[in-house]
């Protein structure tokens, strides 16, 4: 689409910031669809609010319990506690392991698949996907039957070998759990760096090259800082993942007491005592969330500001790629070690254990132990629920999630309101703040004030919407810029054919967001699937998920059983999985942002 | 005939925007009418407000005073101060990027005004007036094919096609041809032209390429910041500019300025080149300030003294660039180089001495404010 901007700012659409001051005929008119469609979502706008206030507010009363008295105490123990020191100091660890892990592998990889010859750009894409797509507790226990100091089957080898005391790698550690999670990340930053990577000019590289600068110099000066932008997007969300998701807390550092704030919050709303102290976690959240919300208007800041010098020719032009010449083998070998560590063999070393009746690492004698017996055994009535549930959830939460997104987006793209920005970033919220947050909220709101015939504590509509709720900060992203995409002379074009408003969205616009839609559906569903974090916070014994499931099989030591449910997890996500790449084949996974 | 049954009257039209703390007039008190079966452009720079003008009488726009007629229903202001929505108005229009729908086929994109229309009309109906459309823009027998595996010119046709279906009052065309490369634009000039006149339609036409005005229009309105500067049959506006702006924006004018020194069956001009005689000027009295302009077409250059004739000004030729059916030969004259179109047999060189014949009924006569 090339209409020329000129125009656009001559008609004025490019909207102005306030409307014009009309003459004095504010009479009541009919309620314009967009009026009428900002009235409807200010609902969802303001229980996404509303779960965050309610989080805030429960740290200013006494025990975190709405009828507490009003008190200070909960920030003074917060900055006075030494446990929850300890626990601010462990998260700022942790993530920030998983930050620069992240980051570094997945821009490097980014770049090399991007920027030189290396080749296998489909295939690499395709695995990155998948990547995200595996659950971060799967990963996790093939990290521990690896590398725990003690059952970890490669620390038993190098004790063997070299005769050591104890296992030299220590992965259940602080560091051992943001290196994982990092590895996790990193097929996220991937996705948005190669994103931002093919969005740029890339003469402006092949400027750089042409006034003598190296491929290095290329890439310090010129290629990084006009990634700036994704770079810094793709830190931020994977920062606010690292934070929020239970599943590698809980996996690795439940057991050893090494507790950030998600398994924190975790131990808080399921305490062993009985005892319930909402108090604490509640201001600690309020402190999350001020952080959230003071990073994400630092961000759409610098991201207006680095839109500034953004060169997008939208040709899809790349420069002539770098040669590895013979360097080429180290990147083979890069690509390859990572995934092999990545992915590969953590995912067989859970297939392995699945087969065992107890933790062996590999050898000939464990071999004849293996068999299927934990298949066979498993409580096929408890994973049959779960799995029911599951597909509940994986149905209802990404429909929701797409609906109001749409919503979301035509209020925010179509509209010349001028609450539209508030919308947008109502919308960008559960991106933003934690989604462990919006379910402790949304626990205490359901705990508390439902009751009766509407209680909804514990219920699969609790579950489910909250999930919607949080997932619509990604469903709208993807809306907004597909409807950036559709020129509004198309729409207009249906007005003028004597189509209504309605007409014109139900046979223009939405036809052409469906294959956004599409995607956007089954990227959702895929992620309701492997969710651990809110399904744990919120689930109870009538909404157990697969995936809880397998954790709590875990959690009670039936390791083997545990392996076996999250194969069958996998094994039920392959379907799906196979249609979402069938759909997308061509498509990059741009979109493929929030886990 | 009275204004309110004209096919369109704008009157007072006013539309504001903000921008930052002040206010841009886009639309500063419009008024215009059109005719049975006339083209009417609307024609300038980008800003002057054209589009908005006509994006007003579509309604997707809504201004901020003034009323809109179309076919003697008020479709804006009047004293109701009535909003008809701009699926209401019994109007067709094309864009400037066509607004194909990428996801229907020729057919359905041409049929879906009758699709949507209030009275439903029989499946077979709305086959035959579809295929009458594609017919008459040349796209018969192209119905199930996508509408995006068509060419530029193609989807242009299918928008005007599209836009003329349900046989509408009006239609308006916003910068349909700027998208198409010079050579197809000039075949679809004189196509679309045509089709107007056969079918007997009245446009409402927005441009600011000016050959494509001049070549199409019934009458042209030369906007300029908001405002109708002038509005005239096309030859008006090329030959007598009433403006210095619509004189520069239409066409090449070479302008001399000069005082009025009196008139006798036509109008005395004197210049810092001497006295010219120019035809009669309404407007205009001895002693006022004036533009003298001539295009360059109408000046005649003699390599040697012509002798003793009105209206001759000395020159030296600059330069001469050859554009294929002429040449442009630029002729230094006083402070200022002037632009002459002469035959492309012309054999001057840079620093050649040149006359310059300026013809009197080809200069026009523009008041300097």
């Amino acid at each position: 689409m090339s209409t020329g901007t000129l125009k656009e700012a001559e008609a004025g659409r490019a909207a102005p910031p306030a409307p014009a001051p009309r003459p004095a005929r504010r009479r009541f008119r009919r309620p314009t669809p967009t009026g009428l469609l900002a009235a409807v979502m200010t609902v969802p706008a303001l229980v996404i609010v509303g779960l965050l206030v309610l989080v805030v507010y429960l740290g200013f009363r006494a025990q975190g319990s709405p009828d507490g008295a009003l008190t200070l105490d909960n920030y003074t123990s917060l900055f006075g506690n030494a446990q929850v020191w300890e626990v601010v100091r462990n998260t700022v660890i942790y993530v920030a392991v998983s930050l620069v892990v992240a980051l570094f592998f997945g821009t490097a990889l980014a770049l090399l698949v991007e920027r030189t010859d290396f080749g296998w750009e489909r295939t690499v894409n395709t695995a990155m996907v998948l990547r995200i797509l595996i659950p971060g507790f799967f990963t996790a226990m093939g990290w521990i039957f690896l590398f725990h100091p003690r059952i970890g089957a490669v620390n038993q080898w190098l004790m063997d070998w070299f005769g050591l005391e104890k296992g030299p790698v220590n992965i259940v550690s602080l560091v051992g759990m943001g290196f994982v999670e990092g590895l996790g990340l990193s097929a996220l930053v991937f996705v948005m760096v190669s994103g931002g990577l093919r969005s740029l000019d890339g003469s402006l590289e092949e400027a750089a090259r042409a006034s003598g600068a190296g491929p290095w110099t290329v890439l310090r000066r010129v290629t990084l800082p006009l990634v700036y932008p994704s770079l810094l997007g793709a830190g931020l969300f994977a920062a606010t993942i690292a934070i929020s998701s239970l599943d590698i807390p809980l996996i690795m550092g439940l057991s050893n007491r090494v507790h950030v704030f998600s398994s924190y919050l975790y131990v808080a709303t399921n305490p062993s005592t009985g005892v319930t102290e909402y108090g604490v976690p509640a201001a600690f959240s309020g402190v999350m969330i001020l952080m959230a919300v003071g990073f994400s208007l630092w961000y759409i800041r610098s991201l207006r500001s680095a839109r500034k010098y953004q060169v997008v020719t939208g040709k899809g032009y790349r420069p002539a790629k770098i040669r590895l010449g013979r360097w080429r083998w180290a990147a083979y070998l890069f690509v390859i070690g990572y995934f092999l560590w990545s992915t590969v063999l953590p995912v067989l070393m859970v297939v392995w254990i699945s087969l065992l009746p107890f933790v062996q690492a590999p050898s000939a004698k464990a071999m004849e132990t293996a068999s299927l017996d934990n298949y066979a055994n498993l409580d096929w009535d408890y994973v049959l629920r779960g799995l029911e549930t599951t597909v509940k959830v994986m149905v209802l939460a990404p429909t929701f999630a797409v609906l109001l997104s749409l919503m979301f987006s035509f209020l925010v793209v179509r509209s010349r309101l001028r609450l539209r920005y508030g919308f947008d970033f109502v919308a960008f919220l559960p991106q933003a703040v934690p989604s462990t947050i919006f379910a402790f909220g949304a626990l205490i709101a359901a705990l508390y004030w439902t009751d009766g015939w509407y209680s909804l504590y514990g219920t699969l509509a609790l579950l489910v919407g909250v999930m919607a709720l949080v997932q619509v900060a990604f469903g709208t992203r993807m809306f907004n810029a597909a409807l950036m995409q559709i020129h509004v002379e198309l729409e207009e074009a249906a007005a003028m054919s004597g189509a209504s408003s309605w007409a014109a969205v139900r046979r223009v616009t939405l036809p052409l967001l469906r294959p956004v839609a599409t995607y956007t559906w089954l990227w959702l569903a895929l992620l309701s699937l492997r969710d651990l974090t809110v399904p744990t916070l919120l689930g109870s014994q009538d909404t157990l998920t697969l995936s809880v499931a397998s954790w709590t099989l875990f959690n009670s030591g039936q390791v083997g059983a545990s392996s076996a449910v999250t194969l069958l997890m996998i094994c039920f996500m392959a379907p799906v999985v196979v249609v979402f790449l069938l759909l997308t084949r061509g498509r990059t996974a741009e979109g493929a942002t929030k886990s | 005939m009275t204004a309110d049954s004209r096919p369109l009257a704008v009157e007072g039209l006013h539309k504001r925007f903000a921008d930052r703390n002040t206010t841009v007039k886009a639309v500063d008190d419009v008024s215009f009418e059109i005719r049975e079966g006339e083209l009417y452009t609307l024609l300038g720079p980008s800003g002057c407000g054209k589009t908005s003008t006509l994006r007003s009488v579509a309604g997707l726009e809504r201004p901020d005073g003034g009323r809109i007629v179309i076919d003697g229903t008020v479709v804006t202001g009047g004293p109701a101060d009535a909003f008809v929505p701009p699926n209401k108005r019994d109007i067709g229009m094309v864009f400037q990027s066509y607004g194909i729908w990428p996801h229907m086929t020729v057919f359905d994109n041409a049929a879906f005004p009758l699709q949507v229309a209030k009275s439903k009309l029989p499946k077979k109906v709305i086959r035959e007036r579809v295929e009458q459309a594609l017919a008459a823009v040349h796209l018969a027998g192209y119905e199930t094919r996508m509408a995006t595996r068509l060419s530029g010119g193609q989807q242009q046709r299918l928008a005007l096609a599209r836009a003329l279906v349900r046989r509408p009052k009006l239609l308006l065309l916003d910068e349909p041809l700027s998208n198409l490369d010079a050579k197809l634009r000039q075949a679809m000039r004189a196509e679309l032209s045509s089709l107007q006149q056969q079918l007997g339609i009245t446009a409402l036409y927005v441009t600011h390429d000016q050959a494509e005005a001049l070549s199409m229009s019934s009458r042209i309105a030369v906007m300029s910041a908001g405002r109708i500067v002038q509005e005239g049959s096309p030859r008006d506006i090329y030959q007598r500019p009433a403006t210095r702006f619509v004189a520069d924006f239409v066409g090449t004018t070479n302008l001399l300025r000069g005082t009025v020194t009196g008139g006798n069956g036509g109008t005395r001009v004197r210049t810092e080149l001497g006295e010219l005689a120019a035809p009669e000027t309404a407007g205009v009295k001895a002693g006022d300030a004036v533009l003298v302009a001539v295009r360059p077409e109408s000046v005649r250059l003699h390599l040697a003294d012509p002798g003793p004739a009105p209206n001759v000004v000395r020159g030296e030729v600059d330069r001469v660039m050859f554009v294929g059916e002429c040449v442009d030969c630029h002729v230094r004259v006083g402070e200022a180089t002037w632009v002459t179109r002469q035959p492309p047999q012309l054999t001057a060189g840079p620093g050649a001495e040149a006359w310059l014949e300026l013809p009197a009924e080809a200069l026009s006569v523009i008041a300097d404010r």
